[in-house]
């Protein structure tokens, strides 16, 4: 893996933007590779735009990834999404959850938009939509909506599934393990075949 | 090699502290530092670990261990430094027996903050070593660096680190701790800064730091990196990353030290190349010494900016005109998501009340800075720590009579023990009737949930005594005390008019109810608001409070997320047909 790794990440405080990216990084620490993973802390926790980068690699220097040069980004949220899509590079994929949260507005007629994925296919980007959020509630817990969105960015990622299955163990405590770890590969699942549709 | 550990900044910070053998360390929160002290609390009993009233206190108490020998540690946010800025500048005269660091955390970018002060300024300022790490890994091992140095040349620290170094994780190699045993305290007078010992302590700080720069010279973490012998850079910390994307060929100096700067290899350096980048985060520190040295063909601030946090991006599109993809425009489309207080915040119904009784609002520094944007725009002045209670004074002072009865501080119960005691104390002893609202939710909010002196906890969650806030501002002289529970809209409104009113001599309201995000609320069962579409008649009061999870649907009818909602019932009283009520919520649907 001789080229650095770039994964945007985001969402709506309290989805577990954070909580993902940690895994990741920490996946990348079990394989021996050299990691920077970084968010801002303060208000971003109350209801806000929340968004992190992880970077791995043989060498890593800048924790931030340059717009137009992430090779993933991750989105919990549609708007998000759509708030983030220009930091993908060329051939980047976008993965995001079917879900949609509306931002806090302060005028009456404001609904939430139309049409966000349109958006992002006008930039050439054929974003990837997962129900996570769905399957996340059918599951029992609508907070494990980001581990089956990580799922299913595993399944373009170049780890096994006993790095993945470390890091989880590794991460959650013994009370929601085991829920997440179905959520997990509930997302490997959506992810195999949203790129099996993809190619044909 | 020795185990890898995935690790905030702040963790390896923490890490180091302890490995380096520090036997005291204290903070008050503040972001982006909090979480070193957090950790060292959590993780590593050898270290003695306290949240202080005040940086100020902290740095005292640092002081003192240093005075008797051992290790002495403190961490503040950039602004924190200001109110430890008196001990800070004068403890360079006594100077420091055990080793004393001091890491400070600034925030280019102004992510948690309310300036952008570069506070390599004060490790000049105050003549003391500066060094400033690049990486969690670097900075939990030049923590010992720091304190070899402090102890060499009997000097405090400064360890700085930024916001993206503080808050971003990276695989951090763990070391063991170093015991060191304390080291003798004369019992002289030479540590008193009494005149005739100043006069004599002068000239020795000023050729300590000449020596400390001739040390510079040769110090290891001053690391010449070579590349491309046309391409010369200058940089440290966090920007020496961002450098690296940019220029990932160049010849670098890579400067651990920021000060004192090691002038004569700089100068070498620099005679190597045509042109020489300067690459530093925020204020032209560097630059502005480089140019003192007498060298003069650097490139920096006239390039890059003195303003923000700096990225690839930023070095890139200032230095090589590159240009980026931009961000996705549509109208009405991409809708901002401003952050707002919590669902259940008990500030919200202090500004509520505020709002609606046209207060002006003198604001401190924690989550209620939020009262300044919608749906409240109830918070019009906000400086620093404390400050609230001073400028309400002066304030109430000047405004014509008539006004008056509507002016207030609000200040948090944590911002209150910190800065807020001396200024109502002043109040009462120059008898001036400001009116002072209290906003005690039994924790530090917006640094995420630390205890202070009023929670009666310490740290580590020990017993001990809880200041009383109530009984504190009635000892001091405060005739006027009320207290109120916020979730109550109407009682909430007539205290703060009463206490408004109040004209004799500084009046008190103290708002009590507990943080939506302290784990005893959080993790506990409450009721449930519902909603009755019969009797509603879409009248829309209930939104004026913008609870996050309370929307409004197509028919204007509010839809409650019953998944989130806290049962806080302020939208049921907001209600004018009672079609909003709280119900008791079901435990095992939590």
């Amino acid at each position: 893996m001789e080229k650095t790794t770039n994964i945007l990440i985001c969402g709506v405080g309290g989805q577990g933007v954070i909580l993902i990216s940690e895994i990741i990084a920490q996946v990348a620490v079990f394989a021996g590779l050299e990691v920077k993973q970084s968010e801002v802390h303060g208000v971003a926790q109350r209801g806000g735009a929340v968004v992190s980068h992880v970077r791995y690699g043989k060498k890593v220097y800048s924790p931030l990834i340059k717009t137009g040069e992430s090779d993933f980004v991750l989105a919990c949220e549609k708007l998000e999404a759509v708030r983030w899509a220009h930091h993908l590079r060329p051939e980047g994929k976008l993965i995001v959850d079917d879900n949609e949260i509306m931002p806090t507005v302060f005028d009456r007629k404001t609904k939430y938009p139309k049409g966000l994925l349109k958006l992002i296919e006008k930039r050439n980007v054929q974003p990837i939509v997962i129900d996570a959020t769905r399957q996340a509630i059918q599951l029992g817990n609508i907070r494990t909506a980001n581990t089956i969105l990580c799922g299913a960015l595993a399944t373009f990622l170049d780890f096994g599934d006993e790095v993945w299955d470390k890091a989880l163990r590794h991460r959650f405590p013994a009370k929601i393990l085991e829920i997440n770890l179905k959520a997990f590969s509930l997302g490997r699942k959506a992810g195999t075949e949203s790129s099996t549709t993809a190619t044909t | 090699m020795s185990e890898r550990v995935l690790m905030l900044g702040n963790e390896a910070i923490a890490r180091g502290v302890w490995e380096a053998g520090a036997i005291f360390a204290a903070a008050y929160p503040g972001t982006p530092s909090t979480e070193i002290l957090e950790n060292i609390g959590r993780h590593y009993p050898e270290v003695r670990a306290q949240w202080c009233t005040n940086e100020k206190v902290a740095f005292d108490e640092a002081i003192g261990v240093s005075f008797a020998g051992g290790r002495a540690f403190v961490a503040v946010k950039h602004v924190g430094l200001n109110v430890a800025s008196d001990p800070f500048m004068v403890f360079p005269y006594a100077g420091s027996i055990g080793g004393f660091v001091c890491v400070t955390a600034d925030d280019p970018g102004m992510h948690s903050s309310q300036n952008e002060q570069d506070n390599r300024y004060y490790a000049k300022f105050g003549k003391v070593p500066c060094l400033e790490p690049s990486d969690g890994d670097e900075a939990r091992r030049w923590i010992k660096k720091a304190y070899e140095l402090s102890e060499q040349w009997e000097s405090p620290v400064l360890l700085r680190t930024v916001t993206r170094l503080s808050h971003t994780r990276s695989a951090v190699e763990l070391g063991e701790r170093t015991e060191y045993p304390l080291k003798e305290h004369p019992k002289n007078f030479d540590r008193n800064v009494v005149p005739i010992n100043r006069m004599k302590r002068r000239p020795v700080i000023e050729e300590k730091i000449n020596k400390i720069k001739e040390f510079a010279e040769e110090y290891e973490l001053n690391v010449i990196e070579e590349g491309d012998p046309n391409v010369g850079v200058i940089a440290g910390g966090v920007s020496y990353m961002y450098a690296r994307e940019v220029f990932p060929e160049a010849t670098y100096f890579k400067l651990g030290m920021m000060w004192p700067l090691p002038e004569k290899k700089l100068k070498a350096f620099c005679k190597r190349f045509k042109k020489v980048y300067v690459i530093e985060e925020g204020e032209p520190f560097l630059e502005e010494n480089l140019r003192i040295f007498g060298i003069k063909n650097i490139i920096g601030k006239k390039k890059l900016p003195v303003i923000g946090e700096y990225s690839p991006e930023v070095l890139a599109q200032n230095l090589q005109k590159e240009k980026l993809p931009k961000a996705i425009k549509a109208k009405g489309k991409v809708l901002p998501r401003p952050p707002m207080l919590c669902a259940g915040c008990p500030h919200r119904g202090v500004f509520q009340a505020f709002k609606k009784e046209r207060f002006y609002v003198h604001g401190d520094i924690g989550c209620y800075t939020l009262g300044a944007m919608p749906p409240f725009n109830a918070e019009h002045t906000v400086l620093c720590m404390g400050a609230s209670i001073g400028m309400a004074s002066g304030f109430t002072l000047t405004v014509p009579e008539e006004e008056k009865s509507k002016v207030c501080a609000v200040i948090g119960d944590s911002t209150f023990i910190h800065g807020g005691i001396p200024s109502l104390i002043d109040a009462v002893y120059n008898k001036i009737p400001v009116t002072v609202v209290i906003l005690d939710n039994s924790t530090t909010g917006m640094t995420g949930q630390q205890n202070h002196p009023g929670t009666g906890k310490t740290i580590r969650e020990e017993e001990t005594h809880k200041i009383d806030i109530e009984t504190v501002c009635r000892a001091v002289g405060v005739k006027k005390v009320v207290k109120v529970d916020p979730y109550d809209f109407k009682a909430t409104r007539e205290a703060v008019k009463e206490v408004g009113a109040y004209r004799e001599g500084p009046s008190v309201l103290i708002s009590e109810r507990i943080c939506v995000q302290l784990p005893e609320f959080k993790y506990a069962v409450h009721p449930i608001a519902v909603h009755d579409a019969e009797k509603c008649e879409q009248c829309l009061a209930c939104d004026s409070i913008k609870c996050p999870y309370l929307a409004i649907d197509e028919s204007k009818t509010p839809v409650i997320n019953v998944a989130l909602c806290v049962g806080c019932g302020m939208c049921v009283q907001l209600c004018k047909q009672e079609a909003l009520s709280l119900v008791e919520r079901e435990p095992s649907k939590v």
